[in-house]
């Protein structure tokens, strides 16, 4: 029983300097600023507080729809990826296989040659401009294929 | 001569059939894809006109905030 009741004026004192120094911490005294204070009615309080509130529910609202537009967003890349192989593997199987497999036309080297030269020279010139002044990206060897599909096309009609 | 016949191996024509097939699935894979594209656009769209009003609803609200503040009853 001694022993106990001398340790228990110890833990004792601990919570005591715990609570105080808690306390010490919330007594600090705000700055008393030495202008008067006014004061100014807020007309309608209670449908000021009520727009808050719904202000910031709604811009809360906000926040959870903007991390689902960003998965739609990030799904939207990921379909639009996935499209873009699906399109190049068809350019593939057509423009390589198909055409492999199928006779080759009889076409008329001058009709295509007159075919060209009858368009209007001014895209010829721009083209010659693009080619000078940028390098052959694939975007370019998809333009020129497409002439030269264009110009077999116009030898066929 | 345009008008000549064309001949193309039986083999080859095998193949063509099967390649045409394999292109007419790989078409439909590529519809599904952009109409799933077109969905996601569709639901961005919607998204966005959601936002528009939220906002324009939150500056009524804040309009209103504003003017109940900056005029204060008169006594």
């Amino acid at each position: 029983m001694n022993r106990k009741s001398s340790k228990m004026p110890k833990i004792t004192q601990k919570i005591v300097e715990k609570k105080t120094v808690r306390r010490r911490k919330r007594s600090i005294p705000a700055k008393k600023s030495s202008e008067p204070e006014y004061m100014v009615q807020v007309p309608d309080p209670k449908m000021v507080r009520k727009d808050i509130l719904e202000s910031l529910r709604e811009m809360i609202i906000f926040m959870q729809s903007y991390e689902k537009f960003r998965k739609i967003q990030n799904e939207k890349v990921s379909a639009l990826k996935q499209l873009q192989s699906q399109v190049k593997e068809l350019n593939s199987l057509i423009d390589v296989k198909l055409r492999g497999l199928l006779p080759k036309g009889n076409m008329h080297a001058v009709k295509e040659i007159h075919v060209v030269k009858s368009k209007t020279k001014v895209p010829e010139v721009k083209s010659v401009e693009s080619e000078v002044v940028k390098p052959k990206s694939e975007l370019d060897e998809l333009e020129s294929q497409l002439k030269d599909i264009e110009s077999q096309l116009h030898g066929l009609k | 001569m345009d008008r000549m016949p064309v001949f193309v191996k039986v083999e080859e024509y095998e193949n063509v059939l099967s390649l045409v097939k394999t292109i007419h699935k790989r078409l439909d894979e590529a519809k599904e894809t952009l109409q799933k594209v077109n969905e996601l656009k569709n639901e961005e769209d919607h998204q966005l006109e959601i936002w528009h009003n939220t906002l324009g609803e939150v500056e009524k609200k804040i309009n209103f905030i504003t003017n109940s503040l900056n005029e204060p009853q008169k006594f």
